[in-house]
């Protein structure tokens, strides 16, 4: 009885860390992958690469973007804000003295930012 | 005797833990820092940043090489400054005018002797512009931090 009892608690101890090693490593395969795939370097070009295009844009100008279609790029005070879908609540932001006279907004795969 | 011989196992037995946790936080600590290091690269823009806001002070203060007003709020009127992450120096003659984070000059200055780590990205330019009809130097210094996120 008492071999069993032991036994018991040998497997629950067991399956626990089975359990914690394997949410571990998903979290972590979950984690390298996103790194991987480039999302976070790409959103960072993204808003760098708009930046510079608007701060060295004439007035009067119209610029359109392609991207992916789950792409947000936006308008965030004074800087661009790049999401890498609607679910992304913190994106990447840089800032990038832009003024009220600049518009920007979406189309399928398209940003059109004007600056008036 | 046998349960105080139990209790030293439990505590053999927890201190194992302690020492299981450490490697495990050690390893996945290891392969995070080593993803991280490689993947998370920052493309520094601010040479290419200090261009454009030098450009654009300059036709909106000189359109078309001429200066209307010289003030600080007129160069504040041109576009938002942050002044924790820019200096902005321009001389016109013998006005002056310095906008934002006076330290990053000297670190623009040091950069120059000995190696700073978290450096700002310094310009410096000059045009030559007209004001009542008289040709004027326009200097233009200019320093952006921003190392969070270039660097």
């Amino acid at each position: 009885m008492f071999k069993d009892k032991r036994g018991i608690e040998i497997g629950w101890e067991f399956i626990f860390n089975l359990l914690f090693v394997i949410a571990i490593i998903l979290i972590l395969s979950m984690w390298i992958s996103s790194q991987a795939s480039g999302s976070a370097l790409q959103k960072q070009i993204l808003a760098k690469e708009t930046c510079l295009l608007i701060s060295s844009a004439e007035p009067e100008t119209k610029i359109t973007i392609e991207h992916d279609k789950n792409i947000i790029i936006e308008k965030s005070g004074t800087g661009i804000l790049v999401k890498q879908n609607e679910h992304d609540k913190v994106g990447y932001f840089y800032d990038c003295y832009l003024k009220d006279n600049i518009e920007f907004s979406k189309k399928d795969d398209f940003t059109i930012i004007e600056i008036k | 005797m046998i349960k105080r011989q139990n209790k030293k196992g439990q505590v053999g037995h927890a201190v194992t833990w302690i020492h299981k946790f450490f490697i495990l936080v050690l390893v996945i600590g290891g392969i995070v820092a080593v993803i991280l290091t490689h993947y998370s690269q920052q493309y520094d823009i601010r040479n290419y940043e200090a261009n454009t806001i030098a450009r654009k002070i300059v036709e909106c203060i000189a359109p078309e090489g001429k200066i209307e007003v010289f003030s600080e709020q007129a160069i504040r009127d041109c576009l938002p400054i942050d002044e924790k992450e820019i200096f902005l120096n321009i001389s016109l003659g013998k006005d002056n005018v310095a906008i934002g984070y006076e330290y990053l000059e000297i670190l623009c200055q040091a950069e120059k002797e000995t190696e700073v780590k978290k450096y700002p990205s310094c310009l410096e330019e000059k045009y030559y512009v007209l004001e009542d009809n008289q040709e004027k130097e326009l200097g233009i210094f200019l320093a952006i931090r921003k190392t969070e996120k270039n660097l």
